[in-house]
């Protein structure tokens, strides 16, 4: 009996193997290190603006699109609220912290190869990919967490980015690839400013070609919409946010500036009400996203005047940029005035681009504008969303406390706080 | 599709030819002149009830130890031809009754007379059941419940699907209908969940051959990320439905783990056997011919409402801002005809049942929602020698259905219209019906059985099996659409190949007054699914596109097998034919396993007890059995799950990337569910009163959890562990009794209760498991539970008070009820008024459970459900004077999600009957009977539930033990007139 038991057993094929999916032994090795970096910049667009990701919520809370919705998560964070203990908001944030692992991991999979690859434009590659996925969790959350670890001042992140980006110019220079080397230069400026280095980050920012830019990539192609612009497809085929209300249309409208696009589109909204104005920076599913660019480097450049005591040369080389663009000069008639300029013009150059979390951040901790701090109540472009809101739909934001208590930064998901004994799970 | 590409897509199929050649080569046989008769006599008589003296149609009369035999037909005559000479055994079977034999002698060119009265009972202990035993043995010796539905006993019901002959039909058995769309099947519980994390549904087997027990899936669900195309129907077909109830002979349902152990890994969820019909029985040469015809038309009545709610708000009325939510001015008649055609005799040692139906279902909206189907069946079977028999059993099956886009999309068509004009498509939602959604399904079975008992003790038998399933979903929205202006086709190809490898052998050998059965066998089931889905977006222009017509393309493939093997081996030992105690045990491997993991071992012990034959027990109790049963059997981790794998993704145009996948685990292994069940069946009074009772309690060991993952570590979603412990007990009890038997008037009256009761004992570190939204796997409440805000002063004319969970993880999210059933009642009627008349009955209730109404929640956020509509514009005036804290809860702007969580108890009157077969003298010539049938499915129902309706709720692209009502159409009602003749 047991013969044959053994017989039938072995002749069914209990080792049967399931093709499609690559078993991760089969990771360390060279040739596997291209798909290991394309997948690296794959789950960061995830984590960015990617399906599921919390992009759209994020420029909700922060007045760059309103909720014109019934959707509860959208009008949470139009209220200033980012409810971490509803498991149906569970995900918004873990792409991104997924991201982070998988640059990280895959830059250790790859230095444990050793050879050639160190030194080579893939590494710089994956130093980046670590670098913006740790500014951008950096920008997200009041706190830090790496790998099941404790928690640590929200600073660690960008520090971390500071390093990866450091890594990612010393390689890209010794490899010869000069985009990966800009890319890294300006991904340090603008960690650098967050974290009060103002003369490194100018250094940086100087290293950075004007028109040069770097994207998190988008395609319709990535199965199951992963790699869908979610900026784009909350505005466009659902129609559940909308420029309409916002500081953005309103400047838009005055302006025709061309980096802030919207298009009316003569209808309301997903709640019936609110009118229906459709983000055109990104035109379609496909359109990237800029981590950083040669732009934004020159307003590291601009702020530095303004904050080192020649604020009309700062403003000037604002406005010399906006003449250039066709849009009117910011007039200013002291430095506060220069340096409320400055920020709405950042706002303007990084629309939607998820960067708004770190400006916050930042600005928190300029005592030199700011003694008590920057809050959502400071803020133009919030107060002015939270003003078109209520005179079109009172009901809604009925309550102003939380014009001054609106949030300003995520806390860990549910999941994290369940699954690390380090922050009570 | 035109009808063209339609007939072409059918005929073109490989499988069809295949089966026409088999059918023709019967065709052939048939038409063969019999051999010539050798000198023979007959055998007559009539069969009879001792109780009434009435003719029993349709008792099975044959001589014991051949194939000849005969059916009993109008008031219970029989005739065999063809009887050999000499002094024989005629026995004569029919259910509900016990098998009875008497000698007779039979000499050449005479007939001779043998009449049966026969006595009834309501419990028989000879019939002869297979589902959960080693090979064909009689009731008595069974340990465990087995439930057993009769062609017979479905004959005078509303069915249309095989969804229909199984509800409310054995207890233990739910049906979980999910809405009233054409072609939308149910799912199937038995015994409730006992798993988080794997199929909860039954194996389900045809004629011994493994069949795919799951749904079609449609995208948006099943393993796959796949890819999403606009909407989806919300609904999805069954393969169980593709089996024509006309060709089922009779259904074995076994239950619980103490009765499924031989059946190994994969049977937690019970196990669910249907048999086929055949051509036994019949007398030699004869061709029995049966057709029905049947039309219909289903309604969805616009005066239906919720229990205590103004009925016709629902579908007719006026919003605060003058919107009308007219669904009644969509919703249409819709044409229900079917017809079937079957034809089973017997020539020579060669019996066969051949058959075919053609159903068309519309749906109750006006555009599209269809569905046709068409059913072929043949089935032989031939003995070669009185010591071998073999049987070849096929079916082959189409079937298409035209889907509106419906459920909680954007798209959705019901959503659309009852939100008025606060949706997505300001009004025209004849949108909607631009988006078109077909599936196209085939369904072949085919398998061959080997019987070899050289001597009355030994027994072989031996069965190769091939069930194929096959979807093809398209999803199409055209160009120019308002919702997709480029245009977009999806295609998801869904295949499910399981081949079957069985054999069993079975030794009796009685010793003394013990009878011994020693039984051994293994089986092999191997089982390859195949999903291949493309995506085609940005057309050219308008046109009849393929995947081929949008500029940009994707596609998905995956291909997953699984292998399942396990032997067996089972001792039964009988005593003085009363006493029975079976030992078995079965092992089994499975490639779902961890690398780590080995075989695994699943016992059986039960006895059974025919008190009722000894003599001390009262006559009145005319038939009693004990019985105990314990078992194990299992459930196998997915595909993938132990592995630790990274999925190839599509990054930078062109470019192939990796991205972390599944974690793995290399010491997973299957959940094992352990049973102890003990009850017993009793008949009295004259078999007027049959009573089956069960209690039974399981226990889920090793259960696969779902143990969250750490983003931070790179793997989302969760780990499976074998970390679980999950209880289910609960009691069945059928009582059939027939209050009233005469000769010209039967009143028969069945009560079916079944209770089950879940619990979560253990999940490891963590004590709560999110299941999907607010449904919860958490320790010391049912598996499967709501947990969310709940009011504790509802009545008060007060702001709403909130109860508070002990845990402060869940905060105010505190346990509201389970999600599936806890207690199910049947109740059914039978009035017989003569030979020719019955009217009959069926209900059945459905309560314990709770279950979220996404569309009230949605409407009420807009002003556009009904049942707040007053309220709303109290709270919009401050007047709230009357309005309690219950009312404000669910009204209010943003309602609480807890208090639209609510009781989802129901009954509903499943079917009203009336059949009427025409005395003899009124059957038209040419034919031997002809019955006619009027029949009302779902012709009322009572439920406090606050939703569209308790028995609605999304299937496609919902985790398995989730229930949200959302945006469905609810199950409708169906008139039904019939013509069933045999000639």
């Amino acid at each position: 009996m047991s013969a044959l038991l053994a017989a039938v057993v072995a002749t069914t094929g209990c080792d049967v193997t399931n093709p499609g999916n690559i078993l991760d032994e089969n990771l360390n090795r060279e040739d596997a290190f291209q798909a290991l970096v394309n997948g690296m910049a794959g789950d960061f667009s995830l984590g960015l603006n990617g399906a599921n990701s919390g992009a759209v919520r994020f420029a909700v809370l922060f007045g760059e699109i309103w909720a014109g919705t019934s959707g509860e998560a959208d009008l949470f964070a139009a209220r200033g609220i980012l409810p971490t203990d509803r498991p149906d908001y569970n995900n918004w944030t873990n792409n991104a912290h997924a991201a982070r692992w998988v640059a990280e991991d895959g830059i250790r999979r790859m230095r444990e190869t050793g050879g050639a690859v160190e030194s080579s434009a893939l590494m710089a590659e994956a130093r980046l990919w670590a670098g913006f996925s740790n500014r951008l969790l950096g920008d997200i959350h009041c706190e830090a967490v790496f790998d099941n670890g404790p928690a640590m001042p929200r600073s660690a992140y960008y520090e971390r980015a500071e390093e990866h980006f450091t890594e990612a110019i010393g390689v890209g220079m010794s490899s010869g690839a000069s985009d990966l080397t800009y890319a890294g230069y300006g991904g340090r400026a603008s960690v650098r400013l967050i974290l009060g280095d103002l003369s490194g980050a100018v250094a940086d920012a100087g290293q950075v070609p004007t028109d040069f830019a770097w994207y998190a990539e988008f395609n319709d192609v990535a199965q199951g919409g992963r790699q869908t612009n979610a900026v784009w497809h909350e505005t466009h085929p659902r129609r559940n946010v909308t420029v309409g209300l916002t500081w953005f249309r309103d400047y838009y409208v005055e302006t025709g500036d061309p980096r802030v696009p919207s298009q009316d589109a003569n209808r309301a909204g997903g709640d019936g009400i609110s009118p229906l104005v459709s983000v055109e920076k990104y035109p379609d599913g496909t359109s990237d996203v800029p981590l950083t660019k040669g732009s934004e480097m020159r307003l590291i450049e601009a702020e530095a005047l303004i904050r080192g005591g020649q604020w009309q040369q700062g403003l000037d080389m604002i406005n010399a940029a906006r003449a250039e663009i066709g849009v009117p000069a910011w007039e200013a008639m002291s430095v506060e005035d220069a340096f409320e300029a400055l920020i709405l013009e950042r706002g303007i150059d990084m629309w939607l681009e998820a960067r708004r979390g770190g400006e916050f951040y930042r600005l928190n901790q300029l005592s030199q504008f700011f003694p008590g701090g920057y809050t959502p109540a400071d803020d133009t472009i919030i107060q002015r969303m939270i003003d078109n809101v209520k005179a079109t739909l009172p009901a809604v934001m009925a309550d102003a406390v939380l014009r001054q208590n609106r949030a300003t930064c995520w806390g860990f998901s549910e999941v994290m706080r369940a699954t690390n004994p380090n922050l009570g799970g | 599709m035109s009808w063209t590409d339609v007939y072409r897509r059918v005929f073109s199929a490989q499988a069809l030819r295949t089966l026409l050649k088999v059918c023709a080569a019967v065709l052939v046989l048939l038409a063969l002149p019999a051999r010539g008769a050798a000198q023979t006599g007959t055998v007559t008589g009539q069969v009879t009830d001792a109780t009434t003296g009435r003719g029993l149609v349709g008792a099975q009369v044959f001589l014991v130890g051949t194939q000849i035999g005969s059916l009993a037909g109008g008031e219970g005559r029989y005739l065999i031809l063809g009887a050999p000479p000499g002094t024989h055994q005629v026995q004569v079977m029919l259910l509900g009754y016990p098998t009875e034999t008497q000698e007779v002698t039979i000499q050449v060119d005479q007939a001779s007379v043998a009449d049966f009265a026969l006595t009834p009972r309501a419990i028989d202990l000879d019939e002869i059941v297979v589902t959960g035993t080693a090979g064909a043995v009689g009731r008595r010796e069974v340990g465990n419940s087995i439930s057993a539905i009769n062609a017979e006993d479905v004959r005078g019901r509303a069915i249309k699907t095989m969804d229909d002959v199984l509800a409310a039909s054995a207890t233990g058995l739910d049906i979980l209908y999910t809405g009233g769309d054409a072609g939308s099947g149910a799912t199937i519980r038995i015994r409730g969940v006992n798993s988080i994390t794997q199929e909860n549904e039954p194996l389900i087997y045809v004629d011994g051959i493994r069949v795919y027990s799951g749904h079609y899936i449609p995208p948006k669900s099943g393993p796959l990320p796949g890819l999403t195309t606009a909407s989806t129907p919300g609904q999805r077909s069954s393969p169980l439905n593709d089996i024509n109830p006309e060709d089922v002979a009779r259904v074995e349902v076994i239950k619980g783990a103490a009765a499924t152990t031989l059946y190994g890994t994969e049977a937690a969820g019970g196990v669910i056997q249907i048999f086929t019909k055949s051509g036994t029985g019949l007398q030699q040469g004869v061709t029995v011919w049966d057709a029905k015809i049947t039309q219909g038309v289903s309604h969805l009545p616009v005066q239906w409402g919720p229990h205590g709610r103004p009925s016709e708000a629902w579908f007719n009325t006026h919003g605060p801002e003058s919107e009308g939510i007219f669904l009644d001015q969509w919703l249409d008649y819709g044409y229900f005809q079917e017809y079937s055609l079957s034809a089973r005799g017997r020539r020579d040692e060669l019996t066969y049942f051949l058959s075919g139906r053609w159903l068309g279902d519309e749906g109750v909206f006006p555009s599209d929602q269809q569905s046709r189907e068409w059913t072929v069946r043949a089935n032989t079977s031939f003995a070669p020698s009185s010591a071998i028999t073999i049987g070849f059993n096929n079916h082959l099956s189409r079937r298409r259905v035209d889907w509106i886009a419906n459920g909680g999309e954007a798209e959705g068509f019901m959503l659309n219209v009852l939100r008025g004009g606060r949706d997505y498509t300001e009004d025209q939602d004849e949108l909607v019906l631009e988006l078109d959604f077909d599936d196209y399904q085939t369904h072949w079975i085919s398998g061959i059985d080997f019987g070899y008992q050289p001597t009355t003790a030994l027994e072989m038998r031996a069965a190769l099996g091939f069930d194929y399933v096959e979807q093809e979903h398209i999803a199409d929205t055209p160009f120019g659409s308002w919702f997709v202006p480029r245009g977009e086709r999806g295609l998801a190809g869904f295949r499910t190949e399981t081949k079957t490898i069985d054999f069993r052998t079975t030794y009796r050998a009685d010793v003394g007054r013990i009878a011994t059965n020693t039984s051994a066998g293994f089986a092999v089931f191997d089982n390859l699914v195949r999903h291949t889905h493309g995506l085609s977006t940005t057309f050219a222009g308008p046109q009849e596109p393929t995947l081929t017509s949008g500029a940009v393309r994707q596609v998905v493939e995956n291909r997953l097998r699984e292998v399942n093997a396990g032997f067996f081996v089972q001792e039964v030992l009988g005593f003085a034919d009363r006493v029975y105690l079976t030992a078995g045990l079965r092992v089994d491997g499975n490639s779902a396993f961890g690398s780590d993991f080995g075989l695994q071992t699943y016992p059986k012990l039960s006895g059974s007890y025919v008190i009722s034959d000894e003599a001390f027990w009262p006559a009145a109790l005319e038939v009693t059995k004990l019985r105990v049963a314990f078992g194990e059997s299992g459930k196998a981790p997915g595909f993938f799950d132990a592995e630790r794998v990274w999925s190839p993704i599509q990054t930078k145009t062109g470019q192939p990337g990796v991205s972390p996948q599944n974690l793995g685990n290399a010491a997973l292994g299957p959940e094992r569910t352990r049973e102890i069940e003990a009850g017993f069946e009793m008949s009295a009074w004259d078999g007027r009163v049959g009573l089956d009772f069960s209690y039974y309690y399981q226990r889920t060991l090793d259960a696969l959890v779902p143990v969250a993952l750490d983003p931070t570590l790179g793997f989302q979603g969760s780990q499976l562990l074998n970390i679980g412990t999950i209880d289910n007990k609960g009691i069945e009890v059928g009582l059939d009794t027939e209050p009233v038997r005469t000769r010209d008037l039967s009143w028969q009256l069945g009560l079916g209760l079944s209770t089950n009761r879940s619990e979560v004992i253990d999940l490891g570190e963590d004590d709560a498991v999110q299941i999907g939204g607010r449904i919860w796997a958490r320790e010391g409440y049912p598996l499967a539970s709501y947990f969310d805000f709940q009011v504790t002063n509802p009545d008060e004319i007060a702001e709403p008070v909130y109860a508070e969970d002990p845990d402060p993880r869940f905060g105010r999210r505190v346990f509201i009820g389970p999600v599936f059933p806890e207690l199910n009642w049947t109740v059914s009627s039978a009035l017989r008024i003569g030979d020719n008349l019955q009217i009959s009955a069926r209900g059945e209730f459905k309560g314990g459970q709770v279950m979220f109404s996404r569309t009230a929640e949605a409407n009420t956020q807009r002003g556009t459900w009904p049942a707040c509509f007053d309220i709303q514009q109290k709270m919009a005036a401050g007047n709230l004077s009357d309005v309690t804290a219950l009312q404000r809860s669910r009204c209010k702007e943003r309602p609480d999600r807890g208090s639209l969580t609510t009781n989802a108890d129901f009954f509903r009157l499943r079917s009203l009957a009336l059949s009427y077969d025409l005395p003899q003298s009124m059957v038209p010539g040419g034919l031997s009977s002809l019955a006619l049938h009027v029949a009302a499915t779902n012709l009322f129902k009572i439920t406090d539930y606050w939703g569209l309706d308790p028995e609605t709720w999304n299937t496609a692209g919902e985790p398995q033990l989730t229930r949200n009502e959302n945006y469905l159409l609810p199950p409708v009602q169906r008139f039904d007139f019939s013509l069933r003749m045999s000639f």
